[in-house]
């Protein structure tokens, strides 16, 4: 059973280190707007600010370019992303354009060093709450495999709430994110996403 | 500018024992918020609570400005602003006002204590506060609205907090009080309150009381907000009710 929770509301009598959430007193209580699992013991936030961690796989846009191969990029509206590449790096990368990488060092928790970076070319950018990302991920990877195969497109997602798209029907697989932004909370929602992809073929 | 009041134009404030507007001492005006209300804000809340109308945006946490920026937390920047047409009196004409740039302190300083900062350091977290139509009571107004715009814009905070003034009108303490009540009253205390353990966040205090008359209206403020906390939680969680009531419905 799932239900609304508030900032400042008690989920839990006992101490529990959940997400989202701090312990006074011996008790539990919630930091934001979410839904409480009382089966599973979690809190989803129903809206929330990404805070990056090692591996994270994030999307940016390159806004600089330093000297010695560094670029800098724009993944947050404040945490800079730098992007350090090699002089035997043969790729070179422009400002504006779109690169996936994964978080290797966060310094002073502003600034994210990337690696493994990969240009994405072609496609477009669109932008969801990061609280929504999980879902669009799904289970082990269900939900965007599944639009993936059904839209036959190409599909990055980043933590950062970037997510960009390449393919004839791109519009179509916009759409289903939207839609999945919006109804993330509503239980039955890769069926619904199925079921709305596979009619409309 | 005429001040328009003034002890020999004083209205009586006390009719057949209700208040002006035919209240009761310890009754609320109308008090409507709707969230997310603005598309190119992180959250957003707009309130009308009585004939006050109030918009409230919230923007961030975005990098600060370096002079501004804490290496440890992020910084809360709050700005009151009436609109040049909120009231009778000339507002927003020109800079901030002494008031504006008050409030705007007192309101920064409410939220500093609730929003967990630390998670963001080096960032600023905006508050912008617009009223639209004034009629008493604005500071309380914009930190209740405030309040229902960062939760929507998902910025963890330890509470949702609500203000609410009280007064003492002649020998009698009320609570929210309108403008003439304001312009008139004998003190103007405007609260503001963490629910979870009735912290006070907000105290300014203007005009006499006695020692009984201030806990009288503390306890007045505190049982008027559970309806306030009632109304700033539905608001929050209706846009998400409403989709799934499409679904529950077939």
């Amino acid at each position: 059973m799932r239900h609304f929770v508030f900032p400042g509301e008690m989920i839990l009598n006992s101490p529990s280190e959940l997400n989202y959430t701090y312990i006074k007193d011996d008790k539990t209580y919630s930091k934001i707007l979410g839904l409480f699992d009382e089966s599973s013991n979690s809190l989803i936030p129903l809206k929330s600010i990404w805070q990056p961690r090692l591996n994270d796989k994030v999307i940016g846009v390159i806004s600089s370019k330093g000297r010695n191969g560094s670029y800098d990029l724009e993944i947050n509206q404040y945490i800079k992303g730098v992007l350090l590449t090699d002089r035997r790096d043969r790729q070179r990368y422009y400002i504006g354009d779109i690169v996936e990488g994964t978080v290797k060092e966060i310094e002073r928790r502003k600034t994210v060093i990337l690696e493994k970076p990969m240009l994405l070319k072609n496609g477009i950018l669109m932008k969801i709450n990061t609280a929504k990302i999980p879902r669009l991920m799904g289970k082990e990877n269900t939900m965007i495999n599944e639009l993936t195969d059904l839209t036959d497109t190409k599909i990055a997602v980043g933590k950062n709430g970037y997510v960009w798209i390449m393919g004839e029907n791109k519009n179509r697989a916009i759409e289903a994110i939207l839609r999945i932004d919006r109804e993330a909370h509503v239980p039955g929602l890769t069926n619904r996403i199925k079921d709305m992809l596979e009619n409309k073929e | 500018m005429i001040n328009l009041a003034s002890s020999l134009n004083k209205p009586e404030l006390i009719v057949n024992g209700k208040r002006i507007d035919g209240r009761d001492f310890n009754e609320l005006r109308p008090l409507k918020i709707e969230a997310g209300v603005l598309k190119n804000a992180d959250g957003s809340a707009y309130e009308e609570w009585g004939d006050n109308k109030v918009l409230v945006a919230v923007y961030g946490p975005k990098e600060a400005p370096r002079y501004l920026a804490d290496p440890n937390k992020a910084v809360i920047k709050a700005k009151y602003s009436m609109a040049s047409f909120s009231g009778l009196n000339g507002h927003g004409r020109s800079n901030p006002s002494r008031r504006e740039i008050e409030i705007s302190k007192v309101t920064s300083d409410v939220f500093s204590n609730v929003v967990d900062l630390a998670q963001f350091p080096g960032s600023e977290i905006d508050i912008d506060i617009e009223i639209l139509q004034s009629d008493g009571g604005t500071r309380a107004a914009g930190i209740t609205a405030a309040s229902v715009a960062l939760a929507n814009a998902g910025i963890p905070m330890k509470d949702l907090v609500y203000a609410v003034s009280a007064a003492r009108i002649e020998d009698k303490v009320s609570i929210d009080v309108n403008m003439i009540e304001d312009n008139y009253s004998d003190a103007d205390i405007p609260f503001a309150i963490s629910p979870r353990n009735n912290d006070v966040l907000l105290l300014q205090f203007d005009g006499g009381v006695t020692r009984e008359q201030m806990k009288e209206a503390e306890n007045m403020v505190i049982e008027a907000g559970k309806t306030i906390s009632k109304i700033q939680k539905d608001a929050l969680k209706k846009s998400y009710e409403e989709v799934s009531k499409q679904y529950e419905e077939k």
